[in-house]
């Protein structure tokens, strides 16, 4: 179909790809992880990671919003603001997730870094955890999950946090503002409150980078991929739900699309694959137990339940979700990082160092 | 002697075989019934839809005419169903003369794997037929509907690709905001405490003349997005009109310059 207006689609596809390769690269350098973050926190008094992951949060949160006052992109049209809130599945969805987390080692966006310098246990987590999304989504357990939002899901005034501040007479931008003034500073006094945390660029130089990606996805999808008759879906960094697109796409390819997401994770691959080979840091590595491989499979299932509950992983909720206020993505938060803390304690934490 | 009776009787076997194999819509009632008892051809009408829908809320199709007709028989309704969704309507098109050629496109819901219909009926009453066969991956009844509050249609957009000339088609695009509530719910069934709001027609004018009107059902997505071919003989103003089950209104338009 000589479509005239269709162009928007193949830029948007190709800036995704870009977007993931930079993300991919970044990451395998600063080895940007809040499982990391927490694990090295709980275990060692070691913030500075976890720091990166805050300073990360707070510049994604400037920059979004400020894209969004700029190029005028309405952040509440994305998944995390669903009109009634379904408290129990992202609650629960959020622990499964953080669980399974713990369990494989490495979230959805860590696996898909580690699989780029030769890290074979991330496949067979990436590989369960896009299953299980999709099983979640649309197959089996969608039932489940129906179930699970149906439970409890009040139809508050407002989708994100300008709730708190709506009754405080503040008009919605106002409000925006405010909070996204107050949350980042907060989160950036925090972070760079740590004498080890300045002083190790690899930890907030690419916590810096990755907050400005994730604007740099709302760019993709929300300025490139404006049209008016074929809109992009909106959409940032984020890392179950396209897992499972990458595998059907891999699949089904001549009866589909490219969308964003997949070019995103299969440019992550590319990378850290190019990162780590640059570095040679590259190396194949596997399980050393079935008890470890036992781990990577049950991980990599609740990731994927998990994920598909909560709207989205720590990247997802905890960057992307985050960088547009919505409530959806503190109650995740919440239950991912209750959820490793959990796997720590009944669990024994991770198996391996990496 | 026996060749040649070989020969028509394997023409014979491969004529029913391909009657044969398309005809599941026989027994869609919804079909059945807007055919009222005509014999549609099953050449003419070309259904393009993706092989595998990603996504059942918003499924792409486009239908168009490429068969042959008389001098001065146009074709006059398009009309659309989705068999195995809860409800077979999607869309009925009433078409004139000004907006030939007969080429449509629009976005669906399908709740399921399924085949799609599309018929055709001229001025003539001569009918056509075809079928598609779609894989859907996530159901369109796992996205959720809209909340009341934005229940009313929002933003209308209407943009003619490339500039017009008399007697030569021009696409024609159309969109506006609503969420078109089916009042379904996943299992396909009716609840009661959502309410159905759908936009119910847009009617196309220039001039005050009618070029196409478009009534739309809850197999149409949310958003309905409706392009067709806009043939004018004359300059003047293309209009367009949405209503919505309330019966509010609402209207765009766009000067139609040779």
């Amino acid at each position: 179909m000589g479509n005239p207006f269709a162009d928007h689609l193949s830029d948007v596809l190709w800036a995704g790809a870009l977007l993931g390769v930079v993300y991919g690269m970044i990451a395998q350098w600063s080895r940007f992880c809040l499982l990391r973050g927490l694990l090295n926190r709980w275990q060692q008094n070691d913030s500075r990671r976890l720091r990166a992951f805050a300073l990360a949060m707070a510049v994604a949160l400037i920059g979004s919003q400020w894209l969004a006052w700029q190029a005028g992109i309405n952040l509440t049209r994305t998944p995390y603001h669903p009109t009634s809130l379904p408290v129990v599945a992202l609650i629960a969805g959020g622990l499964l997730f953080g669980y399974g987390m713990a369990l494989a080692n490495a979230c959805g966006a860590r696996s898909l870094v580690l699989l780029g310098t030769g890290n074979l246990r991330s496949l067979l987590v990436l590989l369960v955890l896009g299953i299980t999304a999709y099983m979640t989504m649309s197959g089996v357990l969608a039932e489940f999950r129906l179930w699970m939002e149906d439970l409890y899901r009040p139809t508050l005034p407002a989708t994100d946090l300008t709730l708190i501040t709506t009754p405080m007479g503040l008009d919605t931008t106002t409000g925006r503002l405010v909070l996204s003034g107050v949350l980042s500073l907060a989160l950036i006094a925090w972070a760079l409150s740590s004498q080890a945390f300045r002083t190790s660029p690899r930890d907030w130089l690419g916590g810096l980078l990755i907050g400005l990606l994730v604007a740099a996805g709302w760019w993709i999808t929300g300025v490139l991929g404006a049209d008016d008759f074929d809109p992009v879906r909106l959409a940032s960094l984020t890392f179950v739900a396209p897992v499972g697109d990458s595998l059907q796409y891999l699949m089904l390819s001549t009866g589909t699309s490219l969308r964003f997401g997949v070019t995103v994770v299969a440019g992550i691959v590319m990378g850290s694959l190019l990162a780590s080979l640059l570095t040679r840091e590259f190396a194949w590595q596997s399980f050393t137990s079935p008890g470890h491989n036992g781990r990577a499979i049950v991980g990599g299932f609740l990731m994927g339940v998990g994920g598909i509950m909560s709207i989205g992983c720590t990247l997802g909720q905890g960057l992307s979700g985050f960088s547009t206020l919505a409530i959806s993505s503190f109650l995740a938060l919440a239950g991912i990082v209750a959820g490793s803390r959990l796997a720590l304690r009944f669990s024994g934490g991770s198996a391996t160092s990496r | 002697m026996i060749s040649r009776f070989l020969l028509a009787a394997l023409a014979l076997m491969f004529v029913m075989g391909t009657a044969n194999a398309d005809q599941r819509w026989q027994r869609v009632e919804a079909v059945t019934q807007a055919l009222d008892d005509r014999v549609p051809e099953l050449e003419g009408l070309s259904l393009e839809l993706p092989l595998v829908a990603e996504d059942g809320s918003s499924v792409a199709l486009s239908v168009s005419f490429t068969g042959s007709l008389e001098n001065g028989e146009h074709i006059e309704k398009i009309r659309l169903f989705a068999p195995g969704n809860p409800r077979p309507e999607v869309a009925d098109i009433t078409l004139s003369a000004l907006a030939s050629p007969a080429s449509i496109a629009t976005r669906i819901r399908l709740s399921e794997t399924q085949q799609v219909v599309a018929l055709a009926v001229t001025n003539q009453d001569r009918a056509f037929l075809t079928t598609r066969d779609v894989r859907v991956t996530v159901s369109g009844c796992l996205v959720g509907g809209g909340d009341a509050s934005t229940m009313a249609m929002a933003n209308p957009r209407l943009a003619l690709a490339g500039s017009a000339r008399q007697g030569q088609p021009v696409t024609v695009r159309s969109l506006i905001n609503h969420p078109m509530e089916t009042g379904l719910r996943p299992d396909g069934q009716a609840d009661d405490d959502i309410e159905q709001q759908l936009v119910e027609s847009l009617t196309v004018t220039l001039n005050d003349a009618p070029v196409l009107t478009a009534r739309f059902f809850t197999g149409t997505s949310a958003n309905p997005y409706l392009q067709f071919q806009l043939t004018p003989e004359e300059e003047g103003e293309l209009k367009l009109v949405w209503q919505d089950q309330k019966g509010e209104q609402m209207e765009t338009s766009q000067p139609v310059r040779f």
